[in-house]
C-alpha cells in the first residue's frame, strides 16, 4: 500500500518505502507507456494482417492507446507491490512482443 | 514480498494516491491550458475586440476582390505566393491580402489589410489577438513547438489518469453532488473540486481525449513507424493530395480572384471560401488552391479546390474518402475544436472550459489545504509545501493577470509602435513572471489577497481603458447592438467581480488558531 511517508518513522522503513514509491511511479509511467506504445503497435499489425487498411489501422491503435495507457497506469498503481506491478507489465509485453515480431515490421 | 510490505488495499486508496499525484505534478500545466484553451472558444470575438479598427461588417463586396487583385498586381509582382484570406463571419479579421517574395519565410512576408466593404486599405494595429491566447494552449511560448506539444500531451495524459482514478477517489461525488458546504474548511474545498469537476465531467473527458487525438502522432508515433516507412509515407496515404505544378517559366496573368471564388462556390453549393493561395502567380502554370469552412462533421480537406490560376479552370484532384477510423479521428478534433458551435453551444463549451479552470484550481488548493493541519511545525512548512503553495498563487492568479496585461497592452501601447504584438505578448508573460516572483517573496495569505486584488482590479479597468481609447466602450456598443464589444466589456466586469468575491472571502475567513509551538532551532520538519 502507498502510506503516507509522515505515517512512517523508522529511517530503514523510510528508505524501503521511497524506493517502492520510485520504483512504481517509473513503473506506472515509463513502464505503462512502453507496453502501450507496444500495444499500439500489435493491434495495427494485427488489424493490417486482418485486412484493415494500413493508415487506418495505425489510426484506430493509436486512437485508443490513451484509454489503453490510463488503464495500464491505473493497474499499476493499484497492484499490490512494485514487484507485482513489473510482473503485470512484462506479462503484457512478452506476448505483445512476440505478436510484433512475428507480424514484424513492413517495409 | 512478504511481511507488511504487501498489504491488500482497496481501490479506492490506491486510486487517491495516484488521483493526488498524476493532478498535482501537471497540474499547473492543466490549468494553464484549460485558461487559455477556454479563451480560445472565442478567439475570433477576442480578435475582434483586439483590432477595435476593423469594421463589423464581414461580407466582401466586388469591390474589395477588385482592389484585393490590383493590390497583388501592384506591389507584389514577382512573389513567390499570394494569398488572400476573408473574413470570419464571427469577426476578428477582414480581406487579408499577403505575399513571399522569393526567400523570404513565412513570418516575413508582407501583409496588408483591405475592408471588405470598400476594398480601402485600413490601418490595424499589429496583434495576434486570441490567435495567440488559442496557440499558447498547446504550443507554449519560449520554448519550441516540439517541445511544449510534448510537456502538453504528457500533462494530458495525466489528466485522463487523474480523471479517471478521481471518478474512483470521490465514489460518493454523484451524491455529494448537491453538497457544496461553504465555510467548512478542506471539506468546501474539496465540494468545491467536486462540483467543479462533476459538473461539466463528460466536458473534462471529452476535452481531453479529443485534446489528445488533435496531437494525435506526438506522443504515440510507433504504429507508423512499424508501417509506414516514414510519416510522410503515412499522410500520403492518409490524406488526399492536392496536385502538383512545377513553375514553367512562361508568363501568364493571374485570372481575377473574384472569377476563382465564383468558381469554387460553384463546387460547394454557394459556400464563401476562407482562404485562397496562388503559388507561382504570373507563371503559365500558376495554382490556385481554395479551402472553405468545415460545413460537415468529420470532412478534412475534401472541401480543397485546385485551380489553374490563369483561366480558373478545375484542376482534377482525387477526393477524400476517409476510412472509419480516419473518420472518427476527425470527428474528435471537430469536437475538439467546436468549429459547429454557434452561440449556446459555444458558451456553455466556454462556461464549461472555465468549469475544468475551477476544478484544476481547487483541486491544486486542495493539496495544500489538506495537507496544512498535519504539518509538524504549521509556521515553518517543508520545502514541497512551500514550492507548491507558492506556484498555486503564481499560476492561479499569474496567468489571468497575465491575460489582462494582455489585453490593456493592446489599447495602451502606442499603435505605431514597432513590434506592436511582440510586446503585447511580453507584457503578458512580464506580469505573470512578476506575480510568480512576488508569490514567492510574500507572506502566501497576503500574497493571495495582494494577487486576487491585482486581478480584480486590472479585469475591471479593462473596459474603461477601452472607453477612454477606443469609440467602442460598453455603453456605445450595448447601444449599438455590437454584442461581441458587449458581451467582451461584460465579461471582463464579470472576471473582475469573480476575483474580488474570492479576495473578499478570503480576506473575511479567519484561519483557525493553530496552537502555538516552540520554534525548531533550524531543525527541518521533513514529510
Amino acid at each position: 500500500m502507498i502510506k503516507p511517508l509522515s505515517a512512517i518513522f523508522s529511517p530503514r522503513e523510510k528508505t524501503r518505502h521511497r524506493w517502492s514509491v520510485a520504483s512504481r511511479t517509473i513503473a506506472g509511467t515509463l513502464g505503462a507507456y512502453a507496453v502501450t506504445a507496444l500495444g499500439t503497435v500489435a493491434v495495427s499489425l494485427v488489424l493490417a494482417a486482418l485486412g484493415v487498411t494500413r493508415s487506418e489501422a495505425v489510426t484506430a491503435a493509436t486512437l485508443a492507446s490513451y484509454a489503453v495507457f490510463a488503464v495500464v497506469a491505473m493497474a499499476v498503481f493499484h497492484a499490490a507491490s512494485p514487484m507485482r506491478a513489473w510482473a503485470l507489465l512484462i506479462g503484457a509485453a512478452v506476448p505483445l512482443s512476440l505478436i510484433v515480431w512475428f507480424l514484424g515490421p513492413a517495409r | 514480498m512478504r511481511g507488511g510490505r504487501v498489504m491488500k488495499q482497496s481501490l479506492r486508496q490506491s486510486m487517491a494516491w495516484l488521483h493526488t499525484w498524476a493532478g498535482l505534478v501537471p497540474g499547473w500545466v492543466l490549468y494553464v491550458i484549460f485558461v487559455f484553451g477556454s479563451a480560445a472558444f472565442f478567439q475570433h470575438e477576442i480578435d475582434a475586440w483586439m483590432r477595435p479598427e476593423l469594421p463589423s461588417e464581414t461580407r466582401v463586396s466586388p469591390r474589395a476582390f477588385a482592389s484585393a487583385d490590383a493590390v497583388l498586381r501592384a506591389r507584389a509582382a514577382g512573389a513567390e505566393s499570394w494569398s488572400v484570406s476573408l473574413p470570419d463571419a464571427r469577426g476578428g479579421s477582414a480581406l487579408d491580402v499577403s505575399w513571399q517574395m522569393p526567400g523570404q519565410g513565412r513570418r516575413e512576408a508582407t501583409r496588408i489589410t483591405l475592408d471588405p466593404a470598400t476594398g480601402a486599405e485600413i490601418p490595424v494595429r499589429e496583434t495576434r489577438g486570441g490567435f495567440f491566447l488559442y496557440r499558447f494552449h498547446f504550443d507554449l511560448h519560449f520554448i519550441s513547438v516540439m517541445w511544449a506539444r510534448y510537456l502538453v500531451c504528457v500533462a494530458a495524459m495525466a489528466m485522463l489518469v487523474a480523471i479517471l482514478s478521481g471518478v474512483v477517489t470521490h465514489k460518493k461525488i454523484f451524491t455529494d453532488f448537491f453538497m457544496l458546504r461553504f465555510r467548512k474548511g478542506q471539506r468546501s474545498w474539496l465540494d468545491a473540486h467536486n462540483v467543479t469537476a462533476v459538473l461539466a465531467l463528460p466536458f473534462h473527458l471529452m476535452i481531453t481525449y479529443t485534446g489528445l487525438a488533435t496531437l494525435l502522432f506526438t506522443l504515440m508515433p510507433w504504429a507508423i513507424s512499424a508501417n509506414f516507412p516514414d510519416r510522410q509515407a503515412f499522410y500520403a496515404t492518409t490524406y488526399p493530395q492536392g496536385p502538383e505544378r512545377e513553375a514553367s517559366g512562361e508568363a501568364t496573368p493571374v485570372a481575377p480572384i473574384g472569377q476563382m471564388i465564383a468558381k469554387a462556390q460553384g463546387q460547394w453549393g454557394g459556400a464563401m471560401p476562407t482562404y485562397l493561395s496562388i503559388e507561382n502567380p504570373g507563371d503559365k502554370a500558376a495554382m490556385a488552391t481554395l479551402y472553405t469552412a468545415k460545413s460537415e462533421w468529420g470532412n478534412g480537406r475534401s472541401d480543397t479546390v485546385y485551380l489553374d490560376a490563369t483561366n480558373a479552370a478545375l484542376l482534377p484532384s482525387t477526393p477524400a474518402t476517409p476510412g472509419r477510423a480516419t473518420a472518427t479521428h476527425r470527428v474528435m478534433v471537430d469536437l475538439h475544436t467546436a468549429w459547429f458551435a454557434g452561440y449556446g453551444l459555444r458558451w456553455l463549451y466556454f462556461l464549461s472550459g472555465l468549469g475544468g479552470v475551477a476544478m484544476a484550481a481547487t483541486g491544486l488548493c486542495l493539496w495544500c489545504v489538506k495537507r496544512r493541519l498535519k504539518l509538524p511545525d504549521p509556521s515553518r512548512p517543508h520545502f514541497g509545501f512551500r514550492l507548491v503553495e507558492r506556484l498555486n498563487i503564481g499560476f492561479i492568479t499569474g496567468a489571468p493577470i497575465g491575460i489582462a496585461i494582455y489585453f490593456l497592452a493592446n489599447r495602451l501601447l502606442p499603435v505605431a509602435m514597432a513590434r506592436h504584438a511582440d510586446w503585447e505578448i511580453n507584457a503578458l508573460f512580464i506580469a505573470w513572471g512578476g506575480t510568480l516572483v512576488w508569490a514567492f517573496l510574500r507572506q502566501p495569505r497576503r500574497a493571495w489577497l495582494e494577487t486576487l486584488t491585482a486581478a480584480a482590479t486590472l479585469y475591471a479597468a479593462i473596459p474603461l481603458i477601452n472607453a477612454a481609447t477606443t469609440p467602442r466602450g460598453l455603453a456605445p456598443s450595448l447601444m449599438a447592438g455590437d454584442w461581441t464589444f458587449a458581451s467582451f466589456d461584460l465579461v471582463m466586469l464579470a472576471l473582475a467581480a469573480g476575483f474580488a468575491f474570492t479576495g473578499w472571502t478570503l480576506a473575511r475567513h479567519k484561519p483557525r488558531q493553530i496552537p502555538a509551538r516552540k520554534r525548531r532551532s533550524g531543525g527541518e520538519a521533513t514529510a
